[in-house]
This record gives C-alpha cells, sequence and structure tokens, in this order.
C-alpha cells in the first residue's frame, strides 16, 4: 500500500512536467488572476531547478515519507486496529491517508485544498535578497504611522493581508519596464489600497486615513547591521 | 525519567474517559469544538469590503457557478454562512444526533470556511491538520459517548472508536513528515544547517512590526547560532513525527518537542499554529490510553 500510494503521488507531481514548458510551482500565491508573485525574484531566490535536480528531490521526498509511512503500515497501532474494521470502514480510512500523503507530494493545485502540499520556509533565503514591504498611513490629522493592516480585518489573520499587499508590491517590481501588464498591476493595488483606506476610515471616522506609502525594507550588513527602508510609492486614499 | 515522563503525561489526563468511546467522544468533542471556534472567532462579513478582483474562489468555492461564487461575498451571506456554520460545528461537536449528518455537514461547511479564507491571497497550512482530524471524525461512529445523547443499544466493536481516533492522530502527524522531506529535497543540506533561519526570523518579525526583534537578531549572533543548531534536531522530529503512532515513548518525547518547537516558533517566527499544539496535547495522551487498553499488563508496568 505504501508504494501504491507513494506511486500515485509520484506520477501526480510528475504529470504536469511531462510537457517540458515551465509552469510555476503552485498557483496558491498568484492574485487577481495573475501568477505575478512566483516571478519576482524576491520570492524565489532559488529560481528554477533542472529537470535532474527536481527528479532527484522528488525521489529524496518520497523516499523518507515512503521509510516512515512503511513503518506506521506496519504497526501494531495501525494492525490492531484496522483489520478488524467492517470494509467500507477500511476503504474510507485507507482514501483518507491516500489523499493526505498524495497531497503532500503532488497537491500545488489549490482547487483541491485541504488535500495539498505543506512546504513552509522551504526555500533558501539569504539576508541581502530581504525584502519587507511596509504600509505607512498619513492621518487627516497630520500624524503618520505603521498600518498593521491585518487588524482591520482579523477573519483574514495571521498576515493574510499584509502578505496580499506585499506580493503585490514585489509583482509591481518586478515588472522592470512598467508596461501595460504593469499598469494593470499597479492599477489593481492603487484599488487594494484605497479599499484598505476606505476600510479604516469607516472603523476610525475620528482621524481618517489620507494617504499610504508604501516602504521596502533591506538589510545592510556592516558592522552595525540594519534594516534600511525606502519609499517606493504613496496612493491616495480618497 | 522515562517513567516519570510518562506518569506526568498520564496525570495530566487523568480525567479521560476509560472506554474506546469515551476517548472516541472526547477526541470528537475536541477536534469540531476547536473547528467552531475557528469560525466563531473573527467575522466573515468584512470580506464583502474587499475589491471582487481579489477573491480567487479555491476548493469547494471552485466548483461552484460564477455568478454564485461572487453572491457568497455579500456581508448578509457571509454571516448567515458563518452562523450556520458555528451552530453545526457545535452539534457535532456535541455529538448531537443524527452525528453522521452533523458531523459531514460540519466538515463541508469548515472545508468552505477555510477555503473562503484561503480565497484570498496565499496558502497557507494552519487548520490543514485540523480539517484532516474532521474528516477522521466524520467516517466513524464518535458519538456513542462523551455526549448528553449516549448510544443506549449494544456497543460496538472497540475498533469502530479506536480507528479515528488513529486517523485523526495521523492527519496531525503525517503533514510534519510531509514538510521535512521536502525541505531536505528542495534545499539539501542547508534544511540541516537553518542556513536561512536569519532571514526569515528577520522577515517574519519585520513583516508584523517588531523592528526592535528583528534588528536585535541581526545584532547578536549567538542567539541566532544557538536557533541553526537545533535545525537538525528540529527537522528529525518533524520528518519522525508519524512514529509517535507506534512507539509510546517516542511519542512523550515528540510531545515535549511539539510544545517547545511551536512556542519558540511563535517567539522567533510570529507563527502559532496553536490549533494543531492543542490536537497534540489531546489526541496524543488519548493514544496513550488506547494503547493501555490494548495491553493492561504493559500499562502496569509503565505506571
Amino acid at each position: 500500500m505504501t508504494v501504491a500510494i507513494l506511486l500515485l503521488a509520484v506520477a501526480l507531481r510528475v504529470a504536469p512536467h511531462l510537457d517540458r514548458s515551465e509552469r510555476p510551482a503552485a498557483a496558491p500565491g498568484s492574485i487577481g488572476g495573475e501568477n505575478v508573485l512566483l516571478s519576482g525574484e524576491d520570492l524565489h531566490p532559488g529560481g528554477e531547478r533542472s529537470v535532474e535536480r527536481r527528479a532527484a528531490a522528488l525521489a529524496i521526498e518520497a523516499l523518507l515519507i515512503g521509510v516512515v509511512l512503511y513503518r506506521v503500515l506496519r504497526s501494531r497501532t495501525v494492525g490492531a486496529n484496522f483489520p478488524a474494521l467492517p470494509v467500507r470502514y477500511r476503504i474510507a480510512s485507507a482514501a483518507l491517508v491516500c489523499a493526505i500523503v498524495v497531497g503532500l507530494v503532488a497537491g500545488t493545485n489549490p482547487n483541491i485544498f485541504p488535500f495539498v502540499t505543506w512546504r513552509m520556509y522551504a526555500d533558501e533565503m539569504r539576508m541581502e535578497q530581504l525584502r519587507v514591504a511596509r504600509f505607512i498611513g498619513t492621518f487627516r490629522s497630520g500624524r503618520s504611522e505603521r498600518l498593521d493592516v491585518d487588524r482591520l480585518l482579523p477573519a483574514l489573520r495571521p498576515q493574510r493581508l499584509y502578505s496580499l499587499l506585499a506580493h503585490q508590491v514585489s509583482g509591481i517590481r518586478a515588472q522592470k519596464d512598467r508596461g501595460a501588464r504593469g499598469a494593470e498591476l499597479f492599477s489593481k493595488h492603487e484599488e487594494t489600497l484605497k479599499a484598505v483606506g476606505r476600510i479604516y476610515n469607516r472603523r476610525h471616522p475620528d482621524d481618517p486615513l489620507a494617504r499610504i506609502s508604501v516602504w521596502i525594507g533591506t538589510v545592510a550588513r556592516g558592522d552595525r547591521p540594519d534594516v534600511f527602508y525606502r519609499e517606493v510609492w504613496a496612493i491616495d486614499v480618497n | 525519567m522515562r517513567r516519570k515522563l510518562s506518569g506526568c503525561v498520564s496525570s495530566l489526563f487523568g480525567a479521560m474517559p476509560a472506554d474506546a468511546a469515551g476517548l472516541a467522544g472526547l477526541v470528537r468533542a475536541a477536534v469540531f469544538g476547536l473547528c467552531c471556534v475557528k469560525m466563531a472567532v473573527a467575522p466573515l462579513a468584512p470580506l464583502a469590503e474587499l475589491p471582487p478582483y481579489l477573491f480567487e474562489p479555491i476548493s469547494l468555492l471552485a466548483a461552484l457557478p460564477r455568478s454564485l461564487q461572487y453572491e457568497i461575498l455579500r456581508p448578509d451571506v457571509l454571516t448567515i454562512f458563518q452562523i450556520v456554520a458555528c451552530l453545526i460545528a457545535l452539534l457535532a461537536a456535541c455529538g448531537a444526533r443524527p452525528y453522521r449528518l452533523w458531523a459531514v455537514a460540519a466538515c463541508v461547511l469548515f472545508t468552505a470556511h477555510q477555503a473562503l479564507l484561503r480565497s484570498f491571497g496565499h496558502m497557507n497550512h494552519q487548520e490543514i491538520s485540523l480539517l484532516f482530524a474532521a474528516y477522521a471524525l466524520a467516517l466513524f461512529p464518535a458519538a456513542d459517548a462523551f455526549t448528553p445523547w449516549p448510544r443506549n443499544r449494544a456497543p460496538r466493536t472497540r475498533e469502530l472508536y479506536a480507528a479515528p481516533i488513529v486517523l485523526a492522530a495521523a492527519g496531525l502527524l503525517l503533514p510534519y513528515s510531509g514538510i521535512a522531506a521536502y525541505r531536505l529535497a528542495r534545499s539539501g543540506f542547508a534544511a540541516l544547517t537553518g542556513a536561512s533561519l536569519p532571514a526569515y526570523f528577520v522577515k517574519n518579525s519585520l513583516s508584523v512590526g517588531y523592528e526592535p526583534i528583528g534588528t536585535f537578531i541581526l545584532q547578536p549572533p549567538l542567539l541566532v547560532r544557538a536557533a541553526q543548531a537545533t535545525a537538525p534536531a528540529v527537522w528529525f522530529f518533524e520528518l519522525t513525527a508519524p512514529l509517535a503512532l507506534v512507539y509510546r515513548r517516542y511519542r512523550h518525547f515528540w510531545l515535549g518537542f511539539a510544545v517547545v518547537f511551536h512556542l519558540l516558533s511563535w517567539l522567533f517566527m510570529y507563527i502559532l499554529f496553536w490549533e494543531s499544539l492543542l490536537l497534540a496535547l489531546v489526541i496524543l495522551p488519548v493514544l496513550d490510553r488506547l494503547g493501555e487498553q490494548r495491553e493492561p499488563s504493559n500499562a502496569a508496568g509503565a505506571a
């Protein structure tokens, strides 16, 4: 069963590469139907991998999961509880485990959520590559402060709205020439920031937001390592 | 030392039900209770204020007709959906009859709730283990005990109650193994040296606005080196997480690792998968109790 599960997972993972076209590794990061997030250098510091490297990585991944899964399926915990079950329960249990494992290895399509890959913090990242977006609000009273955008929409916590905006910023910055595509991305970003402003102002009518400026932070490492921010653009909320 | 550790875990959960039906009921109450809390804590209606093009329906929502997908984003629809979903998850947590109906409905609604949130922006994994555990419990009769409406007819076989607990534990533990395997496959030995950890520490602290912590991490290298030194151990415990299903003693060590790991991730990375932590704290000791029922002589020895 372990082998069958892993073969299925590997086949599903390999299938998208059979036509040898370069496809994004995963769609979940896209915004407004655009795969902009996946093309920015900030987000893919490792760059595209060769077919051989991908195959080796897949083999290592399948082997590691296979060894652990094999030990579990051969254990007394499974042996004492599952063979005695009625057939329909055994099928249902096997299907659930199979879906979880196949999803972990090959589930790059967000439409099969929750049976998807779990890949957080798998990419290498160097301090020099770090780019952090910051959103500074300027209010009608004249004061300025960092906007905690996630506090505006608690349902999207933690960091979903912030990440969405930060990814929009990366996507726009990745469009070097600001052509039609860059202009469209910027227009969507502008509209999103204005929506954030409107949401804030409905909740804080006493001192509404007038402007949101976008800053990018980079890390400089020297005798005194520090983070340096520079403003890249600003949007009037009203 | 091992006996003390085992004794500590056992005494922490001394009030646990004695039979398999009760244990399945306890896990059911915890899992669907957590689903209910997750859906209740933040209002969904404000999502309607976001520009519609940010909404990219995934999962169950992607299967809806296009016209209906955007009807979901009305404040009244979102509020009604949230109330109904919470009530149904609560009924499933309480083990109300007919249990299978409420449990399946709760799974569908919780999946839709989580898909809705993930339709705005990136995919994350915080609630995925909870979803897997809920699916496992919806497949089996998990509401015969630990409920105001216990089953009066003859009890079913022990395996029917034990299987969903083991499956829920597998749903919790397998993803840890998956990420560890992928991390090594993707980044090679860099995954074991923690080379990228400092950059992730700084990125996360600056993203949430903890500027002093981010710059502090940059300056004294000792803290970063200490964190990097733990990377191979973290990777090992993640990869071997499913073995906590198999070995009782390892389960206790793994539970200790999970508590420390999640708390340190919270402190340094600003990520707290509190649902996974709570699930581990409920399900793994329940597995111990199940094992004791299967092997009473061993359990006496361990105590």
